[in-house]
């Protein structure tokens, strides 16, 4: 096992380059997805190997777990997630390199097989990622076989194009548990109750609240990325979701854009959490 | 709009006094931000009294970092302040944005007197609540200038580039860079050049060619699938470099990848650690 400065290893300029190629090539994409559902794990390491993902570093595992339990990770796989890795460097938590490295030493592993990567969103037990990729090259269907492609560099870490970097926070299952840990944790602490970082982690899995709000942190135009601005945002969701059987997307949409028109002329991460809460709260009635 | 008025570049709520800051970069994660308080104005007068203080605003938002330094001076109508920032913490260039701030503990109702507060006339006479870190001033977001290191150079470790030659992609990552991938034997030239530093300055100038070229050619198609090129800081940074020395940009259909890579000699470069 390895200290967190080891981390800076990772090259994630080499893995964004090496992934564009392949999205561009019809022969590597395919043989990717060749490795992926072949019972023999060492091709599809290798092939990440050789797109830049170094592998003479052991770091923790992730918990061994189902296709389905990875796509969306129950509290308690979070808690573990967050716990093997709680030490990562936030600069190196927010690059694809880092979480494919993680979910290569997986599959090394044996803790998840390669072609769960490609499981599409919402599938059912008969759609995974094994008969998902094999129904593609089957068929030759070109579109397939990308999006099968892309869904994979996706949710092993992230794919830099029109998201831009908020890939890594929201199309990685793993990426995406150990970030909503960290401000779930962060809006408990500063509220005083790091007993109730599970309730906010919950707020945060509920439709239409965490893309959002990372949008609104991570993207170009945003403004409201300031800890105890972030911290009083989830609380106001978990109140408004309290007060009201749940959050809504449109109305959390409101709250953050009127948030981000605030930190604009208001310096509110000098301020209380609770005169945040207040600030925020008094205009999203 | 605020509720109260704000001295700003961009702003015309006052007619007295200007807030003016520059900036020194000390190393690759701090710089020095200089504020001062020009004429006489509101703005000033609580900065005086204790009632408002210098701080900068630091956002790296790809890291999801963003947070407010005020500065350890106060009570004066300039200071320097030094701003840090962490490389764990901030994986892409950080921008900087010059504050002033009131005090976050108080909060101020006051009648504005445009003569006496320098505010414009639409401000005279009203009554206006200065909440607590209300934001006074501030300047433009300003990307410290060690911040731009858009040329990485490294070694072709599969040796598949023939002696004395290099390739040049472009990478997402740490605000975009260009990298180019050399000879080991070039790198190494490139790194201790000697005598032969006009080579390696027209080599570089190459390199910076070859990488505008594919930011015209990756990011203003219509069909690209990359995104937008403005949500990479380095880009942002080269984009306004050009403009300040009135070089078209990639933006323009004058762009000329030489005459731009030429303008902007000479070419800052990092030689890849993880090569090492």
């Amino acid at each position: 096992m390895t200290d967190s400065l080891d981390w800076e290893t990772v090259r994630n300029d080499d893995l964004t380059i090496r992934q564009k190629e392949v999205i561009k090539s019809e022969e590597q994409q395919e043989q990717l997805l060749l490795s992926a559902i072949d019972q023999d794990t060492s091709e599809f390491i290798n092939f990440f190997r050789s797109i830049g993902i170094e592998g003479n570093r052991r770091h923790k595992s992730i918990p061994k777990m189902t296709e389905s339990e990875f796509v969306d990770p129950t509290w308690i796989t979070e808690c573990e997630i967050w716990n093997s890795f709680r030490d990562l460097p936030p600069a190196m938590a927010a690059t694809p390199g880092c979480w494919t490295r993680i979910c290569l030493q997986a599959v090394e592993e044996n803790r998840i097989s390669p072609a769960s990567f490609a499981r599409p969103p919402n599938s059912t037990k008969d759609a995974n990622g094994l008969s998902r990729i094999s129904a593609a090259l089957n068929n030759g269907d070109q579109k397939e076989i990308t999006s099968c492609t892309t869904r994979i560099f996706r949710v092993m870490g992230g794919l830099l194009g029109p998201r831009g970097y908020r890939t890594t926070y929201i199309d990685c299952p793993i990426a995406r548990s150990w970030w909503r840990h960290r401000v779930a944790m962060n809006a408990a602490i500063a509220l005083g109750k790091a007993e109730d970082t599970q309730i906010y982690s919950q707020v945060l899995r509920t439709t239409g609240i965490w893309e959002p709000l990372m949008e609104h942190i991570v993207s170009r135009q945003a403004v409201i990325g300031f800890p105890t601005v972030v911290s009083a945002l989830v609380c106001r969701a978990s109140q408004i979701a309290q007060d009201s059987g749940g959050v809504g997307k449109s109305r959390f949409l409101r709250v953050l854009v009127q948030a981000g028109g605030r930190c604009a002329n208001q310096a509110l991460d000098l301020l209380g959490i609770d005169q945040v809460i207040g600030l925020i709260s008094e205009q999203s009635l | 709009m605020a509720d109260w008025p704000i001295l700003s570049p961009s702003s015309l709520d006052y007619v007295q006094g200007t807030y003016e800051t520059e900036n020194s970069d000390e190393s690759n994660n701090s710089t020095t931000v200089r504020h001062r308080l020009i004429g006489d104005n509101l703005v000033r007068r609580l900065v005086l009294g204790g009632q408002a203080q210098f701080a900068v605003e630091v956002a790296e938002p790809h890291s999801a970092f963003r947070s407010i330094q005020i500065a350890n001076e106060q009570r004066a109508s300039h200071t320097a302040q030094v701003v840090e920032w962490s490389k764990t913490t901030c994986g892409s260039p950080v921008s900087i944005r010059p504050l002033v701030v009131f005090d976050p503990d108080g909060n101020l109702q006051l009648r504005l007197d445009s003569e006496k507060d320098g505010v414009h006339n639409v401000w005279h006479g009203q009554r206006v609540e200065i909440q607590s870190g209300a934001i006074l001033a501030h300047d433009d977001f300003f990307f410290p200038a060690s911040g731009l290191s858009i040329v990485r150079l490294a070694i072709d470790e599969q040796n598949q580039i023939p002696e004395g030659t290099f390739t040049v992609e472009t990478s997402e990552m740490e605000g975009f860079v260009f990298k180019v991938r050399m000879h080991k034997k070039l790198f190494e030239d490139m790194q201790n050049p000697g005598a032969a530093i006009d080579h390696r300055d027209s080599i570089l100038t190459g390199a910076l060619i070859a990488g505008l070229s594919k930011i015209k050619h990756d990011y203003t198609r219509e069909d690209s699938e990359l995104g937008d090129w403005s949500q990479f800081p380095n880009l942002r940074i080269l984009e306004k470099l050009l403009r300040e020395k009135g070089v078209p940009t990639w933006e323009d259909d004058q762009f000329d990848p030489a005459y731009a890579a030429t303008s902007l000699k000479p070419t800052v470069f990092n030689p890849d650690q993880g090569n090492d």
